[in-house]
């Protein structure tokens, strides 16, 4: 019964709690602040709690469901644990060696794991998709596939540092800065689109709660100028 | 020099670039809102890469095992939310199996609350365990994507909703590694991502492979699609919109296209009105 009215209680201030910390950080485009300084505190204890309660939950269900059936399991996930508890020793000058032992394991299983097909997906097939042919079916296609072959080509031979970059190696060394450059170029298009669509998805997040949005807004608006106009009146011109 | 005067004798450029920041914010403040609440509907056009996302979702045989993977953020989901619940909205259309799962944390509990929205018992006749399942969160990153795709069990032992053992769902019949799978879905915002995907599925096992990214991963991953590991992508808010013209679902993507535009615009006019500024200025600089 209680937990009912709790729980219908947090839903209906969910769009406060949503148009406060939203618009808490977005104070900071006027300037650092409190209510930024509070809202991020409180977004880091958050996402801790989260990210550590996730994975403990993961780790119970691993244990109910897989590791606690048999004896040899059991000790198996117990050995596992204690090493991944070795990770604290991080915190103690005395026996931070401890600390290398499952931080060698996390290292070396992980750079095993990736190497094992890194040659091949991330070298050997993408060098592969830069053997195309020069005369393809289209005018267009085939524009493409030079533009690509002559970038492919001058970009590597930019970071080419044995050779000082002058004679033909200055007009290669030139081509490649252009194509770095149209490279950056598109990129930041990209993550303006990216910073664009966040922002405004959170906009329509407040949008569809107006009085929260109004009366916040209004309040944390109305503190920061305040605050201005007090600190101009403090200080002597 | 004082203040007042140092500020008169500066150029109409130099003032502008030194414009303060908070009228910049104000005036993105003002072009997001201003179509947000009056629409302008601003036409759009589909690009071929919606188009082929779109095609091999839409040509997968009846029967087909396809994987949706949350592997996203709750800071991703704005441009990330609309391409995945159009996603699994398509999936659900289809006579298709889905296999949900994650590798981001917030990852499951978001693909949770897209199962919730869209009611696949009720609006696609669908039933959890048989025609799709949610089979939750693994922690061990591109570890766990090894561990998948040589023994799904180990990956994932229970299902998230009800968490009973996943073997005991029908769904599951005939699944056991990478190989009995006919499509790899990811949509993604950072690491784990495409790269584990690419090392860990599509390199040993040859899996068709398709994602959904944010728009500032475009020129991480457009050397993966132009070797072919990578079929097809969706990216930013933009494809989703595309994308949901596509499958017939208009969503929060395309009621976000006037904004996304007119904040185009605006920033497109600062880079350019920076620029004159900028040429101006070195000119004077250089007298």
């Amino acid at each position: 019964m209680i937990t009912d009215w709790i729980a219908n209680l947090i839903t209906s201030l969910g769009p406060w709690f949503t148009a406060f910390f939203l618009l808490c950080i977005f104070s900071f485009t006027y300037k650092e602040n409190p209510w930024f300084r509070f809202a991020e505190a409180t977004y880091l204890g958050v996402a801790t709690a989260y990210t550590i309660g996730f994975n403990l939950d993961w780790l119970l269900s691993q244990w109910r469901t897989v590791w606690s059936l048999t004896s040899t399991k059991i000790i198996l996930f117990s050995l596992a644990l204690l090493v991944g508890l070795l990770w604290y020793f991080r915190f103690s000058k005395k026996y931070f060696w401890l600390y290398r032992i499952p931080l060698s394991i996390a290292v070396g299983t992980y750079i095993g794991l990736s190497l094992r097909t890194m040659v091949f997906a991330q070298f050997l097939v993408q060098i592969r998709a830069t053997f195309i042919p020069l005369v393809a079916k289209t005018p267009m296609d085939t524009l493409n596939n030079i533009l690509i072959v002559i970038m492919v080509l001058t970009v590597l031979l930019y970071f080419y540092f044995t050779l000082e970059h002058r004679g033909p190696l200055r007009y290669t060394s030139r081509i490649a800065r252009y194509t770095m450059m149209a490279g950056f170029g598109a990129a930041y298009g990209d993550t303006v689109m990216t910073r664009m669509a966040l922002l405004i998805g959170q906009a329509r997040n407040l949008l569809s709660h107006p009085p929260s949005f109004a009366s916040i807004a209004i309040v944390i608006l109305a503190t920061l100028l305040l605050s201005d106009y007090l600190r101009m009146r403090r200080e002597p011109r | 020099m004082s203040g007042t005067e140092e500020k008169a004798g500066k150029g109409f450029w130099e003032r502008l670039q030194e414009i303060d920041s908070r009228i910049i914010y104000l005036l993105l403040w003002i072009v997001i809102l201003w179509p947000l609440i009056t629409p302008i509907g601003l036409p759009i056009s589909i690009s071929t890469g919606t188009r082929e996302y779109y095609r091999i979702i839409e040509d997968l045989k009846p029967g087909s095992r396809v994987i949706l993977s949350y592997d996203l953020s709750f800071a991703g989901l704005p441009e990330l939310g609309p391409m995945t619940i159009a996603t699994l909205h398509h999936l659900l259309s289809k006579d298709v199996k889905v296999y949900i799962c994650a590798f981001w944390d917030s990852g499951a509990d978001i693909a949770a609350d897209n199962i919730k929205a869209l009611d696949p018992e009720k609006n696609y006749g669908k039933v959890y365990g048989k025609d799709y399942i949610h089979m939750g969160y693994n922690p061990m990153r591109e570890v766990g994507m090894a561990q998948f795709a040589s023994d799904v069990y180990k990956a994932f032992p229970v299902d998230y909703i009800y968490k009973k053992p996943l073997e005991t769902y029908e769904i599951m019949k005939g699944v056991q590694t990478a190989k009995d799978f006919d499509l790899l879905i990811s949509v993604q915002s950072g690491t784990p991502g495409n790269p584990e995907w690419v090392r860990q599925w599509i390199t040993p096992y040859g899996t068709k492979y398709i994602i959904g990214i944010l728009g500032v991963s475009v020129p991480e991953v457009a050397p993966y699609y132009n070797a072919g590991q990578v079929k097809a992508f969706l990216s930013g808010l933009r494809s989703a919109a595309e994308y949901e013209l596509l499958v017939g679902r208009r969503g929060a993507a395309l009621a976000q296209q006037d904004p996304l535009s007119t904040t185009h615009i605006l920033v497109i006019l600062f880079v350019v009105v920076g620029n004159i500024g900028y040429l101006f200025t070195r000119g004077r600089r250089g007298r």
